[in-house]
């Protein structure tokens, strides 16, 4: 009762923005038992501003993560990719079914619920001093590895530093960069990063130079999910193929010629009661999407781990037959073209907002991509659905490019890293309208292949990038920061920056979100882009799989998935 | 025998050294970095130039190809970062596949061009035969890959009576080779044909007929072997084409043989483990036309072995 | 390395009897041949007449929603690809790249097998050995791979695409003509040529290049073929003629992961079969009609 209840104003404040202080107050006022920090800090991402750390308290927690209730236990679930996994270390998975099935075998300190929050799993509270600057963790007791060890501090303290160790040269090594001392192991001055102290054998600490509050986010995501040191020190090079962590299942075997893994059921999961539900996972890969929806309807794969938008001939059938078992979703995986600013005509703000006007965004749709044309994408803290996004209007365009001066524009744009060509060929012809001429050439070598060449080859290119921190800050920290390092672009805004520094320490949701808002119309007004928009992710599943969802974050969660 | 044997061998080393060293300089060309596709799409150029310096990328061209070549004499080709797992790892799973490819495509082959060539020659002119020659000129026309998409459109995507792409079951097998060999099967049954209407007609076996031999055995035991001799060329110049064919019908069939493998790692600049597959594949093509000159000098002893 | 051919076999299997019979003074294949071949070099030459709409233009009500328009269903004939093209344009567009894939990289070729097959029959000795196991050297990289490597790095513009086609193919063109030299070499007027004194390069192009004239030709018809098909694969890989440009091979390979849309496949796959045919046919023809017969060649 009183959880439904709790979970209603939890939801209202997220909603509102509402601070935490504020809502200790609007649950007193309903007569609730004010509940611990632990099971609040799941409902809102940071905690607001005054509230001082409380006492901890133990209650029974939600499991976190997406909705899980009413299944039954038993049977096979088995998904297809589309790739192979060759990896499935932490902090470098990166394939499709490799950094989405990581959840399957370990877990962190936190994790990401379906709305993208951060809420908290193996450990038991987290406490955030006043000044933001010091984060302390008390650990569950009692959960163990798959190799039957207990679960300490000591091993998140080594599985922290391994993930942002140069070593490792994981794609994660800079997102605890907050942290004390973390500067001076990454550039392995130190054997430690002195900000993270294992207090003892079930607190951990995080102190940082400045606050952060996308820490809880950055400490939900996979990359930094627990390991036992031990294991990984014995099985090294192995470890790839050999996951030992705290997750739901553990690895049964991995045949690689076979191109499948089957995992099992973990019975000392810390939620091993309830979940996972299936007693066996069945992960097939090289199984083109084509492949995979087939199968899927025949009830010899569960459901789909690629992306169907990739097989447009299958989505439209679906959408004829209006198929109860498929779905599409919104993702964080943006698409746009980057311009580069530093050629000419490029230069020039009106020539780069005429371009912007010059595309027909909607024609994007049969692409799957959903044409927003924004940047940031929808659900993401800071999306303002009102901004003012570039219409299709190629007279405006017209009119602009004659006010810059530029008349018949020759321009050769690359087709790259294997990609199908089609946004390249919508562009083509958009731009032809109002007289720009593009030539598009192939270039085998992919848009981060390329990385700042890009900028001496070519005047602009299509670009795809699939969030990792479902938090804005990883937008101006990679992407439109000025000298980030994957901004290719040559522009910076040091406005942006500005904002973009400040805001990683506002605590207050609703303001941070304000101020990435702000930091999103910069970005429009300036344009060093071509806005699209997002792309659209398809799933399919068997009739007998319950439960199915996809989230932008960990895609899908099959420790909470059954069979009817 | 023996020296014609070793100078055979000599001869297919030196062309593999050979093979070796101009793909090794062609790959080093190719644009797609290693190390970035290593380190990740969100790394900063300081990682990548790490992982570089690691695997040894930055070496003067020379020091790379020797470094290489030295690894090669001890059968280590190398390690593939892309995969995570040394080269040879890799050929040992995707060699077997490519090799299953190819032996049931050439028996497949065999056994269509020449019973339909030996078919057609002993009722030359009647209906059978004109169906071969018009179905024979269409299935040489045809593009592999096109008829690869066809095959598995039908008879995996709509009749769903094979598995569609992949390796998984046994019946995978069955519609790759049948694309990659009926090509080969039309070729050899014109051959076939032709070598066995003109044996037939030799005064040799028209002696054989008046002795009252059955046409049976005259077929098989001497015209047959009459036909081999081409058949077995040809075989010998359609070991290089099936490389590049299995390029193409594993590509459709998502078969997980050598051809794909070397598409995917041009693809991802997975240099050693291209080099591997190239290595690999014309050893295999080698090793393939020695064989197949060999059962030639067996069947004809007219025949010198270079 | 292979056999080394003797001379007695560069002559064989030649389908005597399917000559046309005495009194037939039609032979079909030549005809038939003639004919398909001639209509896709009409569709190349007068594209712009006779295609209906512009083969690269993404029309405004080329699609049904994200789905193209199936041949028959709409005014645009035989449907539209998945970006709204009008697809019997792009057919008859894509006769342009295959006609020139069929014509330039093949000459190429010829020419190289011809200084190399001449060079060696020609020569004799120590070139010859050398030329021809070099050749067979070369016959033993996978060719194709090579191609695609060669464009991965130098890029797809015509040019090497030509190149990488003319790489794939010449040593299969340069045995042939290597056999047809051996053969010719040995006739009688070459030895009364060389006994009457003249030398070597003038026997070179008076006796023997006149003498390849049949076999060039019959070759060339039957390498057009394997040259518009090997630009197919190519192109079905990525790795042809660039977008949004139209040829067969890549209009097939674009459409890979549509299979609900079988058109985009089965039409570029007709034409390319059916100008496979129409070549073969004629070189058949042209085998009879000027000989000589081609062995050892897997076209």
């Amino acid at each position: 009762m009183g959880q439904d209840e709790m979970l209603r104003l939890l939801a209202e404040a997220e909603a509102t923005g509402m601070s935490r202080a504020g809502f200790l107050q609007r649950l007193a006022a309903a007569g609730l038992a004010v509940p611990t920090v632990a099971g609040l800090a799941g409902g809102l991402a940071g905690p607001a501003g005054a509230a001082s750390a409380t006492k901890t308290a133990a209650t029974a927690r939600p499991i976190p993560g997406p909705p899980w209730k009413g299944g039954k236990k038993g049977g096979v679930g088995s998904v297809g990719w589309p790739d192979k996994t060759v990896t499935y270390d932490p902090p470098l998975a990166y394939d499709l079914g490799g950094y989405y099935g990581l959840a399957n075998f370990y877990r962190g300190l936190l994790y990401f619920d379906a709305k993208s929050n951060p809420q908290l799993d193996l450990a038991e509270s987290m406490d955030i001093s006043s000044d933001g600057k010091r984060y302390r963790f008390k650990l569950k007791k009692g959960i163990t590895f798959h190799n039957g060890r207990e679960m300490t501090a000591k091993d998140f303290k080594y599985s922290l530093e391994r993930s942002s160790s140069k070593q490792i040269g994981s794609w994660v090594g800079g997102f605890l960069g907050s942290v004390q001392g973390h500067a001076a192991f990454a550039s392995d001055k130190a054997k430690q990063i002195s900000g993270i102290k294992a207090v003892d054998k079930y607190t951990l600490e995080l102190r940082l130079t400045k606050p952060d509050v996308t820490i809880p986010g950055v400490l939900a995501i996979p990359p930094f999910f627990v390991l036992p040191q031990e294991d990984v020190k014995r099985l090294g090079k192995q470890f790839v193929s050999n996951p030992v962590g705290t997750g739901p299942y553990k690895l049964q075997k991995w045949d690689k010629s076979g191109s499948r893994y089957q995992a099992v059921r973990n019975e000392d999961y810390v939620y091993g009661k309830s979940l996972p539900y299936f007693d066996e996972l069945d992960w097939q890969w090289n199984v083109p999407e084509t492949l995979e929806y087939l199968r899927a309807k025949a009830g010899k794969l569960d459901a789909t781990g690629g992306n169907l938008a990739n097989a447009p001939s299958i989505v439209a059938q679906l959408r004829a037959k209006k198929d109860k078992n498929y779905a599409e979703w919104g993702s964080f995986n943006l698409q746009w073209f980057e311009l580069n600013t530093k050629q000419k005509p490029f230069d020039d703000v009106r020539v780069r907002q005429a371009l912007n006007y010059a595309v027909n965004k909607k024609r994007f749709e049969s692409l799957l991509i959903k044409p927003t044309g924004h940047f940031f994408p929808p659900n993401l803290l800071g999306y303002n659905a009102g901004l003012d996004t570039y219409e299709y209007d190629p007279e405006k365009a017209k009119s602009l490019l004659k006010a810059a001066g530029v008349s018949g524009l020759d321009l050769t744009v690359p087709i790259l890293g294997g990609g199908t060509g089609r946004p390249e060929q919508l562009l083509q012809q958009d731009l032809k309208q109002v007289g720009i001429n593009v030539k598009l050439v192939r270039d085998q070598a992919s848009v981060y292949d390329l990385g700042s060449k890009l900028a001496a080859k070519y005047p602009l290119w299509f670009k795809g990038w699939g969030m990792g921190l479902p938090d804005p800050s990883e937008l101006v920290a990679s992407l439109i920061g000025t000298g980030a390092p994957s901004n290719y672009s040559g522009w910076g805004n040091a406005t942006i920056d500005k904002l973009g520094s400040q805001a990683t320490a506002i605590t207050n949701r609703g303001r941070r979100g304000s101020v990435y808002a702000a930091i999103e119309k910069q970005l429009m007004r300036d344009a060093p882009f071509i806005f699209i928009g997002v792309s659209t992710w398809v799933t399919y599943h068997s009739d007998r799989l319950q439960n199915f969802g996809w989230e932008p974050v960990l895609y899908e969660h099959w420790d909470r998935f059954w069979a009817r | 025998m023996g020296r014609i044997f070793l100078r055979r061998l000599g001869w297919m080393l030196l062309t593999l050294v050979l093979v070796a060293t101009f793909t090794f300089f062609l790959t080093f060309l190719l644009p797609r970095d290693a190390a970035r596709t290593i380190a990740g799409d969100k790394a900063s150029e300081a990682d990548i130039a790490l992982v570089r310096a690691n695997l040894g990328l930055d070496d003067p061209l020379i020091v790379q190809y020797g470094r290489y070549m030295g690894q090669l004499t001890r059968l280590d080709f190398g390690y593939s970062y892309v995969n995570r797992e040394p080269v040879s790892e890799i050929l040992k799973q995707r060699l077997p596949r490519t090799m299953a490819l190819a032996f049931v495509a050439i028996v497949f082959q065999l056994v269509v061009g020449i019973g339909l060539g030996l078919a057609t020659a002993s009722r030359a002119g009647g209906v059978l035969d004109r169906t071969a020659l018009s179905g024979a000129i269409v299935l040489i026309s045809l593009p592999t890959f096109w008829l690869g998409l066809i095959l598995l459109y039908v008879f995996a995507f709509r009749l769903e009576l094979f598995p569609l792409g992949g390796a998984d079951s046994a019946s995978a097998i069955v519609l790759p080779a049948i694309t990659l060999g009926i090509a080969g099967a039309a070729w050899y049954s014109r051959v076939v044909r032709q070598a066995a209407t003109e044996t037939m007609s030799t005064e040799f076996v028209q002696q054989l007929r008046a002795k009252g031999l059955p046409r049976r055995t005259i077929l098989y035991k001497h015209v047959l072997r009459a036909s081999m001799g081409p058949v077995l060329t040809m075989m010998a110049i359609d070991f290089g084409f099936f490389l590049g064919g299995a390029v193409l019908v594993e590509s459709v069939y998502s078969w997980p043989g050598l051809g794909l493998s070397s598409y995917q790692a041009m693809q991802t600049g997975d240099t050693p483990l291209l080099m591997g597959c190239v290595l690999v594949g014309s050893a295999f093509v080698l090793v393939l036309n020695f064989a197949a000159d060999l059962a030639r000098a067996a069947i004809d002893p007219r025949v010198r072995l270079g | 390395m292979s056999v080394t051919v003797s001379p007695a076999e560069t002559y064989s299997f030649g389908d005597d009897a399917e000559k046309p019979a005495a009194g037939r003074r039609v032979d079909v294949a030549l005809l038939a041949g003639g004919l398909i071949v001639g209509f896709f070099l009409a569709c190349a030459i007068f594209a712009p007449w006779i295609a209906p709409h512009d083969p690269d233009f993404q029309q405004a009500d080329g699609l049904d929603g994200i789905a193209p328009w199936s041949p028959f269903h709409s005014h645009y004939l035989l449907g539209t690809d998945e970006l709204g093209r009008d697809y019997l344009s792009r057919l008859i567009y894509g006769a342009r790249v295959a006609m020139l894939i069929a014509i330039v990289p093949n000459a190429l070729v010829l020419a190289v097998a011809t200084l190399v097959g001449v060079t060696a029959g020609y020569a004799g000795g120590k070139i010859e050995s050398v030329l021809m196991r070099f050749t067979e050297m070369a016959m033993v990289l996978p060719a194709f791979l090579l191609a695609l490597a060669l464009i991965a790095v130098a890029g797809s513009s015509l040019g090497v695409v030509v190149l990488a086609l003319v790489i794939v193919s010449w040593t299969y063109a340069a045995r042939v003509v290597y056999g047809e030299v051996l053969r010719i070499r040995e006739a009688t007027y070459v030895e009364a040529a060389r006994a009457l004194g003249a030398k070597g390069p003038r026997i070179v192009f008076r006796h023997i290049i006149p003498q390849l004239r049949g076999l060039l030709i019959t070759y060339f018809t039957l390498n057009a073929a394997f040259m518009v098909l090997t630009e197919a694969g190519l192109g079905y890989l990525g790795f042809g003629i660039q977008p949004p440009t139209p040829s067969w091979g890549a209009m097939i390979g674009s459409s890979r992961d549509l299979l609900f849309w079988p058109w985009l496949i089965i039409l570029p796959g007709l034409c390319l079969a059916t100008l496979g045919i129409g070549f073969y046919l004629l070189g058949e023809g042209l085998q009879r009609r000027i000989g000589p017969r081609i062995h050892g060649a897997r076209l």
